[in-house]
């Protein structure tokens, strides 16, 4: 079975938070938690690259190995959950994530520190599919629609790819070989018109025609 | 009756109490470095895939598909 991973194509990212928002209204996030953001390096700066980051479902993920109550799973897509009804909040997954992909809630149960909240692939988590208990822990189940996460679909440049690692790979890979530069970039001539042809010289007076 | 077959009695019951006891769900022993939440279904395993999971990765595959738009461009030439 597939191995689902994102992959955000610098090149395209026009830092538009678009999957930011898809993702707070697919799964109603609170204030504060932000499974999904965008981070732009040299800002400002012309050149500046900015990427989309989340959880990346490490395939050997550094928050399963930290946990100190074991609530992480590895699901057989390659999918990184967690069971809130385990999670104790101590942050150690956060501590151990290099994206910063572990977000906490500002109220709930533990005081200042809820339950742990991070991006699930739109998978859901583990309660039956689809059910109100599972769109209130986890956000909605996209994969068990046959869809995949809301973030990459609703990406405008298509930056943010998301699925099976083999066929999103191949996608970039075709991508960056096709692309090319300056007005010879695809699509370069659907956004900003055919160049110009060059009027004929004219002809010179005495000239044969 | 005598007392004694009476104490052998209630000394039968109250076994029988304390292992009624023990029929029930049994104490779950923590192990070191595995997943210790509840089971979580497979994503075809629901109404609208009943368990089909070539259907489930058929369905996937075609999403998959439509974020590539050299192809879907070429498609929709045609």
């Amino acid at each position: 079975m597939a191995r689902m991973k994102f992959l955000c194509d610098a090149e395209r990212c026009i830092e538009c938070n678009g999957c930011v928002t898809a993702c707070k209204s697919e799964h109603d996030i609170p204030w504060g938690v932000n499974r999904r953001r965008v981070v732009t390096l040299n800002d400002g700066v012309p050149g500046e690259k900015s990427i989309s980051v989340a959880c990346m479902h490490c395939s050997d993920a550094p928050c399963m190995a930290v946990c100190p109550v074991d609530c992480f799973y590895k699901t057989s897509e390659g999918v990184v959950l967690h069971d809130k009804d385990l999670c104790i909040g101590c942050g150690y997954c956060f501590y151990a994530c290099p994206f910063g992909a572990p977000q906490f809630p500002q109220d709930g149960a533990f005081g200042l520190r809820g339950k742990m909240d991070k991006c699930t692939f739109c998978a859901g988590g583990p309660e039956a599919d689809n059910s109100a208990a599972e769109y209130k822990k986890y956000g909605r189940n996209r994969l068990a629609e046959g869809k995949l996460p809301a973030c990459a679909e609703m990406c405008s440049t298509k930056a943010l790819l998301g699925g099976d690692a083999d066929v999103i790979s191949d996608i970039y890979r075709n991508r960056v070989l096709k692309r090319g530069k300056g007005s010879e970039v695809w699509g370069w001539g659907t956004a900003y018109g055919q160049p110009e042809a060059k009027p004929a010289p004219a002809a010179a007076p005495g000239a044969k025609s | 009756m005598t007392a004694r077959q009476i104490l052998s009695m209630a000394g039968a019951c109250a076994l029988a109490l304390l292992l009624a006891g023990c029929g029930g769900e049994r104490p779950k022993v923590y192990k070191q470095g595995q997943y210790q939440g509840k089971e979580d279904a497979k994503p075809w395993n629901n109404g609208q895939f009943n368990g089909n999971q070539v259907e489930w990765e058929k369905a996937v595959k075609a999403r998959n598909q439509g974020q590539d738009e050299y192809t879907r461009a070429v498609a929709s030439a045609k």
